[in-house]
């Protein structure tokens, strides 16, 4: 075995070994979250069911829709999980910043200043960025509209859960 | 077969080429901060990488190209640095080897919340130059086993938690994931083998679900190398089948992982050494 081997090898490399494990194990069961380079690799392991709604985006450059697998793969997960953490970023990292604050305002006698932990964005900011990240696709100067929808796997195909319930994220200026 | 320099030089070598095709993967498909020109992050429950960002790091890196430039040019520079001073058993190595892995973590973690890629897909770049902290082969071998015991963890545990969440009591687990992971593939005209693949997939839960059985399993035969490593040649093996069906159906590309492999491979070297370490001492010692 490994750690008995690297006893006898060096008494303080073992326990700083079995140490690093322990105080990781440690932080991600007491505190519920992880601390890097150990993580929680779950890899799906969370239910997933087929009838499970999704939310799907749709993007349209001077209003004709822009087909995303067209593409390669790594630019349909840099567009859609961009606009997926666009959208929930304020109110996920103030809950981040929440849960850290508990821990953190013991040792710094202060709470986490909040323009460091949340985003300071404008929304020229925000239409410059997805312009760029549009260039991917040809299409930098056009005005690009995004809209979110809710759909479900049904008879084969992903179908609108509701005709009506579509969100706009953002149109921007041309 | 005795451990040697040119075992250290050997991983050295193949760390450096795994990291130059991940990121030669990355450049050309714009996964680097110069490229993605950052204007918002997305936190993670991180501890480590919370206190990174007391540094207020993250803002300099959302709002300076110089300082996204400079952080790409240290992330391909440190590790042709750290290979070098590897293979001329340079008295640095073992401060490069520190340095590397610090920023390795900051760059993970920053790119991980300013992009879509996860941290743990760079999870190889910030555990395997640990290996490189030790200069004599004796400690370099220990700290080989060590990564090597540290990475049968981690993917045995992702076998783990899928017992525990209760994924893989779920049949229509993958196909599940499957609509979830491509769903986009759906909502526009698509005629290409890709999306029938899938779609075929998705209709029949449980071939998609033994695809995931599958997966599982492979995570779970992990457990062997815990005892022996006798197995390591296989677990190669099962590891690379792994990332090439994540990469083809899922789309995630874990071949970042492949430094790993190397532990793996290079452990092999240690069993005879660490026996002949621990023979008393003969008269040919004090000769």
């Amino acid at each position: 075995m490994f750690i008995p081997r690297l006893f006898k090898h060096s008494k303080i490399a073992a326990v700083c070994f079995v140490s690093f494990i322990a105080l990781f194990l440690y932080i991600n069961y007491k505190w519920g979250v992880v601390a890097s380079p150990i993580y929680q690799l779950g890899m799906f392991s969370g239910v997933a069911h087929i009838a499970d709604t999704q939310t799907v985006y749709s993007i349209f450059s001077d209003n004709k829709p822009v087909v995303l697998n067209k593409q390669p793969f790594v630019y349909n997960d840099m567009v859609l999980v961009s606009l997926s953490r666009y959208e929930s970023h304020e109110q996920h990292n103030r809950n981040v910043m929440e849960v850290f604050n508990k821990f953190t305002s013991r040792l710094l006698n202060q709470p986490l200043a909040a323009e460091v932990f949340t985003n300071n964005l404008n929304d020229q900011d925000v239409h410059l960025w997805f312009k760029q990240i549009m260039q991917g696709y040809g299409m930098p100067n056009n005005k690009i509209s995004v809209y979110s929808h809710r759909y479900i796997w049904k008879n084969k195909v992903l179908m609108p859960v509701n005709q009506i319930e579509i969100k706009k994220v953002f149109v921007t200026d041309l | 077969m005795l451990q040697t320099y040119k075992h250290i030089r050997q991983y050295a070598v193949f760390y450096l080429l795994c990291f130059a095709a991940y990121f030669g993967w990355s450049f050309w498909h714009g996964l680097t901060f110069t490229q993605i020109k950052p204007v918002f992050f997305y936190n993670q429950l991180d501890l480590t990488g919370n206190i990174m960002l007391l540094t207020k790091i993250h803002l300099y890196l959302l709002t300076s190209q110089t300082v996204r430039i400079t952080f790409d040019l240290l992330y391909i520079l440190l590790p042709v640095l750290l290979t070098a001073l590897a293979i001329r058993q340079s008295p640095y190595q073992t401060l490069a080897a520190i340095v590397l892995i610090l920023f390795n973590m900051v760059y993970a973690f920053c790119f991980s919340i300013m992009s879509f890629v996860s941290i743990k897909v760079m999870l190889a770049f910030m555990i395997v130059p640990i290996v490189f902290l030790f200069k004599k082969p004796r400690n370099f071998f220990m700290a080989v086993e060590g990564v090597r015991l540290l990475f049968i963890l981690f993917f045995f545990s992702t076998a783990v938690w899928k017992i525990r969440a209760g994924g893989i009591f779920n049949i229509d687990q993958m196909s599940g994931i499957l609509i979830n992971q491509h769903n986009y593939l759906f909502i526009n005209e698509d005629t290409s083998h890709f999306k029938s693949f899938i779609a075929y997939l998705i209709e029949r839960p449980s071939l998609s679900y033994a695809l995931y059985f599958a997966a599982t399993l492979a995570e779970m035969l992990f457990i062997i190398g815990f005892f022996t490593k006798k197995f390591d040649k296989g677990l190669i093996i099962l590891f690379l089948l792994f990332v090439s069906m994540n990469y083809l159906v899922m789309h995630i590309n874990y071949f970042s992982w492949l430094p790993f492999l190397g532990c793996l491979y290079f452990s092999k070297f240690t069993t005879e050494t660490t026996s002949n370490y621990r023979q008393p001492f003969n008269s040919a010692d004090f000769e």
